[in-house]
């Protein structure tokens, strides 16, 4: 270990101390079905600004996830150091300032964009709710960049109404060593294609939902990757077929280091008249260390009978065995360790559709393994 | 280029080598064989570092170095190779990037400029179509999903491109089917020069009619007990172990 690491080392491990002492609850698995996350008390940190914000979630989570929000405020951005790669994006992506029709609602018609890619930088918005509508049939790709340049205190809210038989690809990515608070609901119409994919690197606190509510013949994928070396990370979903015959598939990947903690509940809910749901969910984490932690909690909520629906979690180490394979074959255990991680992440990477979306991710990814 | 002696392992509170001694010159081709659980793979492992294995006694020196004070990496840079009796599954790696890295290690150990991804190509691809190994199947993951003919095979795949000193192959010949054995003997024998030298453990002389070995040596019980010429194989083959461990 380097003089460097050490350092590293050390400074992780007291932030991540104050984390666990401050802000992990003391139950965050309330055994109630109903229950949502708990892990991290956002009203013991260290807020300064109070927000209210209105939001429309129509599905029938009874313990709204706002109740939390409107009590605590969001604090100041810790640093705000720039990591920066170049992003030579298509001639086609855009940003999306000067599209705003309304400036109090934020809402957006996704129809009047031309180009395949549309790049959200966060850090350009003091905003907090956005709306965006699409229609199309023809897909488009959205790049959510949650960068250091985020230092707005204010959660995003971004509510997408994906209409009957438009296709929809996201590609989110979260570098940001502010609080970082992202919430989504998705409406899909019948029809309609959504592939999220998310990419969570060295954030130090960071809470991220996913709220789904499908319509009749709906594709919902959701890939998540996570690398946490500090603070704590949350992810929630809830992915609620509402009619029949939609899949929806989830995966999520965490990779935790330096005693940080990576939280994961993910709920798929089931109606009764939404017969010929086809779900799935994995979560899997990947601890490099023992004193880091992952707490993965799958769920399923049927209320119909003739379904699929699978989950699955799994917490491991690096496989020493592996390990030993490629030193075998002359290749260093630092260079095998980046490689193992890299493709316990792959299916994540896969998952991104559109290609310059895949070499910014594969940018994105190399610069923090 | 390997000289073992009085070399004794152990797993846990296990002893699994007792004393072997086994010395290997430039250019020579020994066979290792004996009963299941004699220490044959304990042996192989043991000289590539693995590190469950606990040394206790006696020393191995590689072209004139400690091998034993190196760490797994080192031993395969410095031109050891182990072709895995049980290659292992790696999900997430594609084949031809974990060859490509693996090259590139050595070559970077060796001062050598990395090949590129042109040079690297044509060179896995003149390598593998020696073995028969078919393009797609370099794409896949490694070893995931592979059957275990294919897997024996992607290991000499490896043996070929990374070109070592000192080859040692842990029962290679099971798991393949009459072809692929010529086959991969074939590589074998094509990657033999005067340079390197060859460690074959197998249980069946069939595989030695193809790899002609300078020396037969059988290990029972951790020690190496009985050592010859070709001639052993055949008289093994003839009369099992039970029997020459009595005479
Ligand atoms: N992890 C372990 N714990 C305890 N005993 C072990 C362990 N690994 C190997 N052994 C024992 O060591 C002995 C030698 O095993 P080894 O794999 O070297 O045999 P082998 O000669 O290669 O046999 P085979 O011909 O079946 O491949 C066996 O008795 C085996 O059970
Ligand atoms: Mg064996």
């Amino acid at each position: 270990m380097n003089v460097d690491k050490f350092i590293e080392n050390i400074k992780n491990k007291e932030i991540n101390t104050y984390f666990q002492k401050n802000l992990l609850a003391v139950n965050p698995f309330k055994s109630h079905k109903i229950e949502n996350y708990k892990y991290s008390q956002l009203n013991k940190i260290d807020f300064n600004k109070s927000h209210n914000y209105i939001h429309e979630l129509n599905l029938n989570t009874k313990d709204n996830f706002l109740d939390d929000f409107q009590k605590s405020k969001v604090r100041e951005g810790i640093s705000s150091d720039h990591i920066s790669w170049n992003f030579n994006g298509p001639d086609s992506a855009i940003r999306l300032s000067g599209l705003i029709e309304d400036p109090f609602n934020h809402i957006f018609n996704l129809d009047n964009i031309n180009n395949d890619i549309c790049i959200i930088d966060l850090s350009l918005y003091e905003e907090i709710n956005f709306v965006f509508n699409y229609t199309k049939n023809k897909k488009i790709s959205i790049v959510i960049i949650d960068s250091n340049y985020n230092i707005h205190k204010s959660p995003k809210c971004f509510k997408f109404n994906v209409y009957e038989k438009s296709n929809i690809e996201i590609l989110q990515m979260s570098y940001n060593k502010n609080t970082s608070l992202i919430f989504y609901e998705f409406n899909q119409f019948n029809s309609s294609v959504v592939n999220l994919t998310v990419l969570q690197a060295n954030n130090i606190h960071l809470r991220n939902e996913y709220y789904f509510n499908l319509g009749s013949d709906c594709i919902c994928k959701i890939s998540g990757a996570n690398f946490s070396n500090l603070g704590i990370n949350d992810n929630y979903s809830f992915i609620q077929h509402s009619k029949p015959n939609s899949s929806s598939r989830e995966i999520f990947k965490s990779i935790v280091d330096h005693g940080a903690i990576t939280n994961f509940q993910g709920k798929i809910y089931v109606n009764k008249i939404a017969q010929k749901t086809d779900g799935y969910q994995m979560s899997r984490s990947l601890l490099l260390d023992d004193i880091s932690k992952s707490n993965n909690k799958p769920e399923l909520e049927i209320y119909a009978d003739d379904v699929k629906c699978s989950h699955g979690s799994t917490v491991s180490n690096i496989n020493e065995d592996h390990l030993y394979y490629f030193n075998s074959r002359g290749i260093s255990s630092e260079l095998a360790a980046k490689i193992l991680k890299k493709a316990f992440i792959q299916e994540v990477l896969d998952s991104i559709e559109n290609i310059s979306l895949k070499e910014l991710s594969d940018k994105m990814i190399n610069e923090f393994l | 280029m390997l000289n073992i002696n009085n070399l004794k392992a152990s797993i846990g509170d296990k002893d699994i080598l007792k004393g072997v001694s086994l010395s290997i010159n430039k250019g020579e081709v020994h066979a290792l064989m004996g009963p299941n659980g004699s220490g044959k793979s304990t042996l192989a492992y043991v000289l590539s570092g693995k590190d469950k294995y606990e040394v206790n006694e006696g020393t191995v020196d590689f072209k004139g170095k400690n091998l034993l004070n190196m760490n797994v990496e080192e031993r395969a840079n410095n031109g050891l190779f182990l072709a895995f009796q049980y290659p292992m599954e790696i999900p997430g790696v594609q084949t031809s990037f974990f060859l490509r890295t693996a090259i590139n290690a050595k070559r970077k150990f060796n001062n050598l400029p990395e090949l590129d991804a042109l040079e690297f190509a044509k060179l896995l691809k003149l390598k593998a179509q020696e073995l028969n190994i078919n393009s797609d199947m370099l794409k896949r993951d490694l070893n995931v999903d592979y059957s275990g003919g294919e897997k024996k095979k992607q290991e000499i795949l490896q043996l070929s491109m990374l070109n070592p000193d000192l080859a040692i192959l842990d029962e290679t010949d099971s798991g393949l089917d009459i072809d692929a054995l010529r086959i991969v003997s074939e590589g074998v024998n094509k990657a033999r020069n005067k340079e390197n030298s060859f460690l074959v453990i197998t249980h069946y002389q069939r595989l030695l009619n193809y790899i002609k070995p300078d020396f037969v040596h059988i290990i029972a019980d951790g020690k190496i007990v009985k050592s010859g010429d070709y001639s052993l194989a055949l008289e093994l083959e003839d009369q099992g172990y039970e029997k020459m461990a009595k005479a």
